[in-house]
C-alpha cells in the first residue's frame, strides 16, 4: 500500500535544536547537511542545507521532517519546503534573549495564518530557566504570534529526548484532528446559530 | 571573515588571471563550507549577491557530499549543474585555514569536461599553496 507523506518544516534560530530533534525522532538515518562553523556560533557544526528525517504517524501515513538552516543567509532554502506543508514547528532557544527579528522573518515568510498552517513553538535549552523567566519568554512569543493573527501552543522541549520531541508532534496531530472536527456539519451549524 | 588575507589575495589574483585567459568563464568564487564569501571575480554582466552565492555554494557542497556518501559511500569531488546557457562546477577544498568550496561557472562555449579540468587545476593550484 502506498504511504501518504506529510511535510513538517522545522525552523528556528541557530542552535535551537532543529538538527538534534530530527536525529532524535527520525526512524531512518537522517540526511544531514552540516558544515563545520568557521565563526563562533556557540557550536561546532551548522546546517547549510536541509536536514531530512522521517517518522511514521501510523501504518498509512509518514511524516517528512525538514530541518532548515537557522542562519538568515540560507533563507533561500526555505522556499523549497514552503508548499504543501502539514505544519510548521518553530524552535526557540532560551537563554540568548529571544531573537524577535528571526521569529518575525519566519512568520512573514510562511504566513501561517493566511495559509491555514498549524504552528507549534518549542522552547529548548530551558534546563536553567525559572518559571517566571519562561513565562516572560512565552508572553513575548505569544505577543509576536498574535501580531500575525496566530494562537499556537508554546512549550518547553528537549530535542535530545524522544518523548519530549514526540510530544510536539502529537500537538500537531491534535490541531489537525481539531481542524477536521470543526469541519463536521454539526459544528458548522452551531457556528451559524451563534452568529445569529 | 575566517580566511587570512594571504589566501584572499592569492585567490583573487589567480581568479583574475583565469578570467583574463579564458573568455568562457563567467564567475569564480571561493567561500567557506559554512557559507561565508572569501573572494569572487565575475564578468560585469553577471549580477548576484555575493552572500547568497556563498550560501548557495555551501549548500550545494554539503548536499552533494551527503548524497555522494549515501549512494557512493564516498565524499564528492566535483559537482556540476548543467543548463542551456552554460555550466557551474563546485569543488571541495581542504586548506590549512579550514574547509572551503570553490565555484566556477562558464558559458556554453566551454563544455563540462573542460570546466572540470579548469576548476580542478585551479583547486590544485590553491591547495598546493595553502595545504
Amino acid at each position: 500500500m502506498n504511504k501518504i507523506y506529510k511535510k513538517l518544516a522545522i525552523v528556528g534560530e541557530v542552535g535551537a535544536g532543529k538538527t538534534q530533534l530530527i536525529n532524535t525522532i527520525s526512524e531512518i538515518s537522517p540526511f544531514a547537511t552540516e558544515a563545520r562553523s568557521s565563526v563562533d556560533i556557540g557550536k561546532e557544526f551548522t546546517t547549510v542545507g536541509i536536514d531530512y528525517g522521517r517518522l511514521s504517524l501510523d501504518e498509512d501515513t509518514a511524516l517528512g521532517l525538514y530541518g532548515l538552516p537557522g542562519q538568515r543567509r540560507f533563507s533561500l532554502l526555505w522556499e523549497t519546503v514552503r508548499q504543501g506543508l502539514w505544519g510548521l514547528l518553530i524552535l526557540v532557544k532560551y537563554g540568548d534573549g529571544l531573537n524577535l527579528e528571526d521569529l518575525e522573518h519566519i512568520l512573514r515568510f510562511y504566513q501561517p495564518h493566511s495559509n491555514g498552517l498549524p504552528v507549534v513553538v518549542g522552547i529548548s535549552h530551558t534546563e536553567d530557566a525559572t518559571g517566571d523567566e519562561l513565562e516572560v519568554l512565552v508572553d513575548y512569543i505569544e505577543f509576536t504570534l498574535a501580531a500575525h493573527n496566530l494562537v499556537a501552543p508554546i512549550l518547553p522541549v528537549d530535542p535530545r529526548d524522544v518523548e519530549s520531541s514526540i510530544m510536539l508532534l502529537e500537538l500537531f496531530h491534535s490541531l489537525d484532528s481539531a481542524g477536521d472536527i470543526f469541519q463536521q456539519p454539526e459544528f458548522v451549524e452551531v457556528g451559524v446559530a451563534d452568529a445569529s | 571573515m575566517p580566511a587570512n588575507t594571504e589566501l584572499r589575495d592569492y585567490a583573487d589574483s589567480a581568479f583574475g588571471q583565469h578570467m583574463e585567459n579564458y573568455a568562457a568563464i563567467d564567475l569564480i568564487c571561493l567561500a567557506t563550507s559554512d557559507g561565508f564569501p572569501i573572494v569572487s571575480r565575475s564578468l560585469d554582466r553577471i549580477h548576484f549577491e555575493l552572500d547568497t552565492l556563498a550560501a548557495a555554494s555551501s549548500t550545494l557542497h554539503s548536499v552533494s557530499n551527503a548524497v555522494s556518501k549515501q549512494i557512493l559511500l564516498k565524499p564528492f569531488r566535483v559537482a556540476f549543474i548543467e543548463s542551456e546557457k552554460g555550466n557551474v562546477a563546485f569543488v571541495s577544498l581542504q586548506l590549512q585555514q579550514g574547509e572551503f568550496v570553490l565555484t566556477m561557472s562558464a558559458d556554453e562555449s566551454m563544455n563540462i569536461g573542460q570546466l572540470r579540468v579548469m576548476i580542478s587545476r585551479l583547486a590544485e593550484q590553491i591547495s598546493n599553496n595553502f595545504h
